[in-house]
Order: C-alpha cells, then sequence, then structure tokens
C-alpha cells in the first residue's frame, strides 16, 4: 500500500498558510494612508493571490482523477473538511480578486465602508483558509501524527507565519520588517511548543525532518528575529514552514503506510 | 434414480437476495490458515489490479514466542466510519444493511478516505483512479450468493451473517465465541469481528508479512523478515 498523500500536498499547505498569512498583511495594511504600509499591503495581496492560484494547481494534481476536480465543489458532504476547505479556497480567491480591483489603481490606503467590509472578510477568509488544513489532517483517522487537536494550531500558525515572512521579504521596507517582527516571537514560542507536544504525544515520529522543522521553523528564525538579519530569520521560517509540512506528511504517513 | 441435492446456483436470482438488518462478517482466527484463498477469490471477483487489495492476509509474528498467526483483512463496514465523514463528495455511501459503498461516478479521487480509515482497507485503484474497498460482494449477496471470500474459503474461518437477528447461526458463533472488533479503540463500530484475535496483533496488522504480486518474490514488509538473496 501507498501512502495517499505526497509531494503536491506538501506544496499545497506550504502555499495555503503562504496565502493566508501574506492575506492577512494586506488586510492589515491595505486601509493605511502610509504609502510604505500600503504598498506592503498591495505586494502581499498579489503574492496571497498568487500563492492560492499555484497551491489549487497543486492540489487538483494530486487528485487520481484531476479531471473531476469539480466534483468537490458540486457535491458537498458537510462532515468533511475538504468540502469545507474548497468553498473556503474558492471564496478565499474570489474575495482577494475584488480587493484587488478595489484597491489595484491606488497608491495610498483608503477604507470606505465597501472596501472595510472587503478586507475584513478577506481577513476571516484567511483565518478560515489557515486554520482549515489543519481540520483535514485530523480527518486522517489512520496516522497518530495528524489524529489530534494540536496539529489546527500548528498547520495554522505555521503557515500565518510564513505568510508574513514571504510579505516581508517581498516588500523589503521597514514596516514589514516591524510587522514580522511584532508577529514574531509569541508565535514562534507557540509553534515551539506544539511541535514539541506532537513529538511527546507521536514519540515514533521523531526523525531527522522534525529536527529540521525545528530548527529551521523555530529554533534559527528566534536567534535572528532580533538582530539585523530580519531577511534570513523569514527565509528561515519559510524554509521552515516547508519542511514541517514535508515532516507531518511524510513521516505521519509513513507511520502506518 | 435419486434425486440430486440442489447445487448452490440453483438457487441464484434475485428473489434469494440476502436481505440483513446489519451484514456482517465473522472471521475465526482459530481457522485461518493463512491459505489466501479469500484474497485471490476476492481479487478475481472485482478484477483488482496487482498490488492492490481488497482482501489481504497478514502474517503475523507474535513478539513474546514463535507463533505466526494469520490476519485476514477486509473493510470493517464500520457504523461510525471515519471515510464516510471525510469524503467531501458523498461518494462513501451507505447501504441499508449497514455496509459501505463507494460511488464510483462521485468519486475524484481526493484520497480522504484513503487517509481517514484506520484499518488502511482503501485504496486508489490504478486503473480506474477511484477509491475502492471492500463490499461484502454486493453484487453477489442481492442474488443470494455468499461474498467470494465467505464461498472460497476452505476452514469456514471467515462467515457472513445478520449480526441484528439473534437466530443467524453465524450471530450465534460469534456471541458464543465471544468475538470482538479489531481496533475496537477507534471506536468506528466495525462490522467485521474476529474471534480470538489479540491485542498483539494490532499495531502490527500494517507491518506483516504479504504475498503481493508487484513482485517476483513475497515481499516481506515487516523490517526483521528482510528476504535473503
Amino acid at each position: 500500500m501507498s501512502a495517499p498523500f505526497g509531494f503536491q500536498i506538501i506544496i499545497y499547505l506550504f502555499l495555503a498558510g503562504i496565502a493566508a498569512g501574506s492575506a492577512m498583511v494586506a488586510s492589515l495594511m491595505l486601509h493605511r494612508s502610509a504609502p510604505d504600509a500600503f504598498a506592503v499591503g498591495k505586494r502581499s495581496l498579489i503574492l496571497s493571490i498568487f500563492a492560492i492560484g499555484f497551491g489549487v494547481l497543486f492540489l487538483v494534481a494530486d487528485l487520481a482523477n484531476p479531471s473531476e476536480f469539480f466534483l468537490i465543489l458540486t457535491k458537498a458532504n458537510p462532515t468533511s473538511a475538504i468540502a469545507w476547505g474548497a468553498r473556503i479556497v474558492t471564496s478565499f480567491s474570489l474575495v482577494a480578486i475584488f480587493c484587488w480591483t478595489l484597491y489595484r489603481g491606488k497608491s495610498t490606503g483608503s477604507a470606505t465602508s465597501a472596501e472595510f467590509a472587503a478586507l475584513w472578510v478577506l481577513r476571516l477568509l484567511a483565518l478560515a483558509l489557515a486554520i482549515y488544513p489543519g481540520f483535514v489532517l485530523m480527518q486522517g483517522k489512520a496516522m497518530a501524527l495528524w489524529n489530534t487537536w494540536i496539529i489546527v494550531p500548528l498547520i495554522a500558525l505555521s503557515g500565518v507565519r510564513a505568510g508574513f515572512a514571504a510579505s516581508s521579504l517581498l516588500s523589503g521596507t521597514r514596516e514589514a520588517w516591524s510587522l514580522n517582527r511584532r508577529a514574531g516571537e509569541k508565535v514562534l514560542l507557540v509553534i515551539l511548543g506544539l511541535l514539541l507536544v506532537s513529538l511527546l504525544v507521536v514519540a515514533k515520529a521523531f526523525s531527522l525532518l522534525a529536527i529540521l522543522a525545528l530548527l529551521t521553523s523555530v529554533l534559527i528564525p528566534f536567534a535572528l528575529l532580533d538582530r539585523a538579519a530580519g531577511a534570513l530569520a523569514s527565509l528561515s521560517i519559510l524554509v521552515g514552514s516547508f519542511v514541517l509540512r514535508a515532516w507531518l506528511i511524510t513521516d505521519g504517513q509513513s507511520l502506518f503506510f | 434414480m435419486p434425486e440430486l441435492p440442489a447445487i448452490p446456483w440453483e438457487k441464484v436470482g434475485p428473489e434469494h437476495r440476502l436481505d440483513y438488518k446489519r451484514a456482517f462478517m465473522l472471521i475465526d482466527l482459530n481457522r485461518c490458515t493463512g491459505c489466501h484463498s479469500c484474497s485471490v477469490s476476492c481479487k478475481t471477483e472485482h478484477e483488482v489490479p496487482l498490488g492492490d487489495f481488497r482482501m489481504r492476509v497478514r502474517y503475523l509474528e507474535r513478539p513474546d514466542k514463535a507463533t505466526l498467526s494469520f490476519l485476514p483483512l477486509v473493510c470493517m463496514q464500520c457504523q461510525d466510519a471515519p471515510c464516510l465523514n471525510a469524503c467531501p463528495t458523498e461518494a462513501s455511501g451507505r447501504l441499508e444493511d449497514g455496509r459501505v459503498v463507494i460511488d464510483d461516478e462521485k468519486c475524484c479521487g481526493n484520497k480522504a478516505c484513503v487517509s481517514a480509515c484506520p484499518y488502511g482497507a482503501i485504496f486508489i485503484n490504478d486503473e480506474s483512479n477511484k477509491a475502492e474497498k471492500c463490499d461484502f460482494c454486493t453484487h453477489r449477496t442481492e442474488l443470494g450468493l455468499e461474498p467470494a471470500c465467505v464461498s472460497s474459503c476452505p476452514t469456514d474461518a471467515i462467515r457472513f451473517g445478520d449480526l441484528e437477528n439473534p437466530d443467524d447461526p453465524v450471530t450465534i458463533v460469534a456471541k458464543a465465541k465471544n468475538a470482538k472488533a479489531f481496533k475496537e479503540d477507534a471506536g468506528t463500530e466495525p462490522s467485521v469481528l474476529y474471534v480470538d484475535h489479540e491485542a498483539w496483533m494490532e499495531p502490527k496488522s500494517n507491518l506483516g508479512v504479504q504475498l503481493s504480486p508487484a513482485d517476483e518474490d513475497v515481499i516481506y514488509e515487516q523490517n526483521n523478515l528482510k528476504p535473503k538473496v
């Protein structure tokens, strides 16, 4: 028997996290009048749209029958996290594109009531986008590493954190670094805690990938975040987010399949 | 000339369908000899591609003494089926008699059911690209025939019955022999019960040795049973 989920799912989870995090940055920045902050918001929104777009391509490619992907949208099982996820991804993509049409021609932030509402909807959908993959994995009852509540905040926080890091790398402005730092340490500590608890609960999952995930997603960024090496810290967070997902998917399944 | 007894296939037809309230399978591990009749007949019946199995027989070594046990594994037709909850397209459904079946037309191969099943009973058919699993041979039971594995088992280790019918002979045996579900901790209320299955088998059930036609030789999945070349 072969494991059901492959590298496409790892890439999708990575990109979905970036899309969620960068959309949150966009929703925080787009209504601000400072040109720097607004520019960060705009770039983050573009990043978010591209990330979810490419992510969905990988998700569809992972299906055994990619040509029948529409079934996930036309049939709905309310108890399935994937069914909910498909609707969240679709709504998120549409709202993100809508927000882009609202702010496309502007050079400074604004927030009419319509724009304000759109940004709030984007923020909520970004939150849902960050959270739902954890529930999808949690429904994998066969996998000890997935079938626990820890997976939901672990996937969500590491994804959003990677989105913030990607936004700051893309923008490179002081505003972006400041936001990245503010979002940084406490979240990293929580991720560290969740990772360690996961390893305590499923001791068999301790592997080279787990060590790499610990190093790149938490320990290295934590050491670098407060110094003048924000870009390196962000890069490490991005690598860490990917390695973390690779660990969860690969080792999570290898314990069973 | 004396009248010959009726042969089984004379009783085939919709009027003979096995109408059960809760279809279940009873697998007696004391009787199983690991002959693979069940998995072979299952593959033949359903034209299961090479390397995949609806019915598998695991060979398990007891850790504390030299004992080899045989463990036939199928879809447990859980009453609280994780695959049913996980399937986004409602391709996994339930029949009136409790069996869980997969509707090919609705399956897009997202593999949610494969990862949800705690028994590893579902796979993606490489030819149809759809999820597939044991359904207790619905096409046979609706004509009054038993599932293929039940019919082919030479030692009557696998039997098919109605768990909600206290007069069903298989149910009576199941109760008398205190048959239990596999991985009861999973809380899925399986409809496959085992006689004399022991706790040590459960963590090893995915690692047991299995004959696989995907390779010319026996594939030893258990680390300590690597074939000597």
